[in-house]
């Protein structure tokens, strides 16, 4: 549904994105993660035809997105600073994209109203930064988009606006197969949601796969040995590894079971894999890339 | 799926009428107060013809309709792509489904509509006022929104293109202003400063570039309600233009065509850079790459002409007063200066950054390189400016004006051979002194035996051409009289040359020179009356009374042919450098000559035959002794 291919963008000589590549399946979640500066909004704004790639390429179904209204009129986006005007309250906006998504559903509109219950009336530059973003969601959803994207969708909503939000999105998912890209630093919403994942840093994607994949592929073993700590094999990579007492615990990418066969030739006194979270995904494969925590002392 | 192309998208136009509808009530009431309602007290005169109400009527809208315009039109553009200067908002409507020449050109038509309306309304309602005042015409109805519609079509897609280019909303309105009068502006400053750096240089010709400063063209055009006018050649020969009531036009029209064509050139040139332009340059003050070096070379030439300008004057303004005005120097530090300022705050603005030191050096060095190049260059004279004097036969006219520091003075307006090449004789010596003209200027020019004053030359060439010089500070010395190559020698050889002496004898206390030259040129100067006038005193000095008297048409042309004889025997002749103005009482010649200039008579109803009355107050001097005795036998004693 969404390719972006060796996606270049430069800002006077700034490569914001650096042969960037994402993949998104129809009717998947997909969470673009990354740390600050990685190039995520930028490469959300491709995907929404406001920026224009250097070199590369940005499409939707096979069609590239820059001055295509056609394929602009399947997606919908919610960027961090929605633009509303000045005057205008929802009805206003209602009215405005109206006249943009000939697919807008009033009817859905009038449904969602009782979700959100927002004054339609009341200027959005009057509410309060949650509130836009719920006015943001409600007119977004009518669009009735084939392509949802996302740029910190639930930054500011409260806890249980949060919830009633991922859960239209979801129920969206499910009944019209909507395909949705997300950039959240929220990894633990995230992990709810998302059945892919795609880690972004220096204007590269560093590696996608579906969020069951990369749980697999990277495990987390605590592991205990009778004597010293064996020097591993240069077939295993390890991305963290630290100790408490005895027990040394690893982040090692590659199969669980085969990397429990080879810790266990050493013999050791106890092993377990332990699941991994997205968030120490996310830090670990960042570790090696040159974004690790610092240990810093004030 | 291919894209559906389309240019116009209302949701986007009608969006824009209601988020901008105060401007465009505004706009509207500033048009229907000035048209309709400020006109309604003429408009019921019942003594004004229908005439006369569509004549006023349009000439009001015709003046008012382009400074409106191009006040309201930058107002309009900022409304309409106020939104390129927000990143926010960029990104919002960028992001909508709508190709990027849809969002340009419904955004620019929604802008003119909205003006557009203003203006209709406005028309609408002025000619339902002339309607009812039973002065309605239809041409003049379309007339008066031509010169409303073609400036607002001009002045506001010239804004737009100015918003294109720009991602800053106030620098917009700073952008169109100045390029509005920029080239005039340029023109005007290099004209000046050509004066530091070239011996003889004028600045008093019209700019010629005013076409490239639409404001100024304009408003130097004029746009008008005007009238035909019939050519007619009087008896005497004189040609009257004369009104004829009946038909009224616009004038200046073609100028408001030919604008609101380049204004469509202007909107197309929009469209080309806003497809190029990018979202992520909002905020920048020049929103396109390749303007961008074109700004910083630009403000930093504007800033070393303009400011390098005031700077000179602020510093080596009392050098000027002592005549350094050839002051090659210190307008080049000025100029390198000022250049300087207006590179790195150009560079600043571009870059959003006060740290532009280290990165600019390196341009600003050529900068100010080429600066001082083209300076020196331009002293070196290496296009042959200043030591080029045109040979007579291509000569058609020249004059000549001296204004001596010892109150002397002439002008000689001539293209007679003879005194034509009196004139190329005395601007070749003045080109053969510049070296001791020049270091004469820092001096003290008044000392004992010479003369210093401006001399200024101009001829028209026969191939139409215009050349014009100008030396302030230029000094005669008085013991050269007796070389005739040398300027004191040449200049006192065309003061005394039969035509100028005439014409600064008839012309002794008056400014009536042209008069005179029209009339000579006429040869059919007719003297209809003099007046003569002397205050008498008693021996022991008391104020007895006026002794005067009127003269007749046949006496005053008996005056005026001794006059004659006086200069063709040479009895006029003077000194530049001995000159004392005499006063003889009032005597006035009064004559009326042909016009041979077009006239154009606004008053169809009177009848015209071409003459014009000027009055001579002839410099009477003892040494004229024809006139004194002629004068004497009409019983008329001039005190000298």
């Amino acid at each position: 549904m969404i390719e972006v291919s060796e996606l270049v963008k430069s800002f006077d000589g700034f490569h914001a994105l650096d042969g960037a590549n994402v993949n998104v399946p129809k009717g998947a979640i997909y969470g673009l993660v990354g740390p600050n500066g990685a190039g995520k909004t930028t490469l959300l704004r491709h995907l929404t035809g406001v920026y224009r790639q250097d070199s590369g390429s940005a499409r939707i179904d096979g069609e590239d997105v820059w001055e295509n209204p056609a394929v602009k009129m399947r997606v919908a986006s919610i960027p961090d600073d929605w633009y509303y005007f000045t005057q205008a309250n929802i009805r206003d906006m209602r009215n405005y994209y109206k006249g943009f998504y000939p697919q807008f559903s009033s009817e859905r509109y009038d449904k969602l109203k009782n979700v959100f219950e927002l004054d339609e009336k009341q200027a959005i530059r009057r509410m309060s930064k949650g509130m836009q973003k719920q006015a943001a969601f409600w007119l977004a959803m009518c669009c009735m988009p084939d392509c949802l994207i996302l740029d910190e969708p639930v930054d500011g909503l409260d806890p249980v606006m949060r919830r009633q939000v991922w859960g239209l999105i979801l129920q969206d998912v499910s009944e019209r197969g909507t395909t949705v890209l997300v950039s959240s630093h929220n990894l633990r919403e995230l992990e709810d949601v998302c059945d892919h994942v795609g880690i972004m840093n220096r204007g590269k994607v560093l590696l996608e796969r579906s969020l069951s994949e990369l749980q697999d592929n990277t495990v987390k073993i605590q592991i205990v040995f009778k004597n010293e700590f064996p020097e591993l094999p240069a077939e295993l990579t390890v991305l963290h590894q630290s100790a408490v007492g005895r027990i040394h615990t690893l982040i090692l990418r590659g199969a669980q079971s085969d990397i429990e066969q080879r810790l266990g030739a050493f013999g050791p006194l106890f092993m377990e894999a332990v699941p991994l979270t997205l968030e120490e995904i996310f830090i670990y494969e960042l570790g090696g890339a040159d974004y690790a925590v610092k240990d810093i002392v004030l | 799926m291919p894209s559906r192309i389309s240019y116009f998208n209302k949701t986007v136009f009608w969006s824009d009428q209601r988020r901008y509808w105060p401007l465009t009530a505004g706009y509207a009431l500033f048009w229907v107060l000035l048209l309709p309602i400020s006109r309604l007290s003429e408009l019921h005169d019942r003594d004004l013809s229908a005439w006369n109400k569509q004549f006023e009527t349009l000439n009001t809208a015709a003046n008012a309709g382009y400074w409106a315009a191009f006040v309201f039109g930058i107002l309009f553009a900022m409304a309409a792509f106020s939104y390129l200067t927000n990143p926010r908002a960029t990104n919002g409507l960028h992001a909508l489904p709508a190709r990027r020449d849809t969002l340009y050109l419904t955004h620019c038509l929604a802008g003119l509509c909205a003006q557009l309306a203003a203006l209709l309304l406005a028309v609408l309602l002025a000619a339902v006022a002339l309607a009812v005042n039973g002065a309605f015409d239809a041409r003049i109805v379309c007339l008066m929104l031509l010169s409303l519609a073609l400036p607002t079509l001009f002045f506001y897609l010239f804004g737009v293109l100015c918003m294109v280019f720009t991602g800053q909303i106030l620098a917009a309105p700073v952008f169109y202003g100045i390029l509005n009068i920029l080239v005039v502006g340029v023109e005007l400053l290099l004209r000046d400063y050509a004066g530091s750096f070239l011996y003889g240089w004028s600045g008093d010709a019209t700019p010629a570039l005013t076409v490239l400063s639409p404001i100024v063209k304009l408003m130097q055009n004029g746009v008008q309600a005007a009238t035909d006018y019939r050519r007619q050649v009087t008896e005497s020969g004189a040609i009257i233009m004369k009104a004829e009531s009946g038909r009224i036009f616009l004038r200046g029209l073609d100028w408001l065509l030919i604008y609101a064509a380049v204004g469509i050139v202007f909107a197309v040139l929009g469209l080309l850079v806003y497809r190029r332009r990018s979202s992520e340059e909002t905020g920048s003050t020049v929103a396109v790459g390749w303007a961008r070096p074109i700004f910083k070379y630009g403000v930093a030439f504007c800033a070393a002409l303009a400011l390098g300008r005031l700077f000179y004057f602020i510093i080596f303004s009392n050098f000027a007063s002592t005549g350094a005005n050839y002051a090659l120097p210190g307008s080049l530090l000025c100029m390198a200066a000022a250049g300087l300022i207006g590179y790195f705050l150009s560079e600043m603005l571009l870059k959003k950054s006060f740290r532009v030191w280290r990165s600019g050096w390196k341009g600003a060095a050529v900068f100010i390189g080429i600066l001082l190049l083209l300076g020196v260059g331009m002293s070196f004279d290496l296009t042959g400016f200043e030591s080029y004097v045109p040979t007579i036969d291509r000569i058609g006219s020249a004059n000549v004006s001296w204004y001596g520091g010892n109150g002397s003075g002439f002008s000689a307006a001539s293209s007679d051979v003879e005194t034509l090449r009196l004139v190329t004789d005395l601007h070749q010596a003045a080109v053969g002194d510049k070296a001791r003209q020049v270091s004469a200027r820092s001096g003290v020019s008044d000392e004992p035996g010479s003369s210093s004053g401006y001399l200024t030359i101009h001829y028209i060439l026969k191939d139409g051409r215009f050349i014009s010089r100008s030396y302030s500070n230029f000094t005669l010395y008085a013991n050269e009289l007796g070389d005739n190559r040398s300027p004191a020698a040449t200049m006192t050889a065309l003061y005394n040359a039969p035509s100028v002496a005439l014409r600064r004898t008839l012309d002794g206390y008056g400014s009536y020179g042209d008069a005179y030259d029209a009339g000579a040129a006429s040869q059919d100067l007719r003297f209809t009356g003099g007046y003569c006038s002397r205050s008498i005193w008693s021996e022991d000095g008391k104020y007895l009374g006026e002794d005067s008297r009127e003269l007749t048409a046949a006496e005053v042309k008996t005056v005026y042919e001794a006059i004659l004889r006086d200069v063709a025997a040479g009895r006029v002749n003077d000194s530049l450098f001995d000159y004392q103005p005499t006063s003889n009482g009032d005597l006035e010649l009064y004559a009326t000559y042909i016009d041979t200039t077009d006239y154009t008579s606004t008053r169809p109803q009177e009848e015209e035959d071409g003459r014009r009355t000027r009055v001579f107050s002839p410099r009477i001097t003892e040494r004229m002794t024809e006139t004194v005795s002629v004068l004497r036998g009409m019983g008329i004693e001039i005190d000298f």
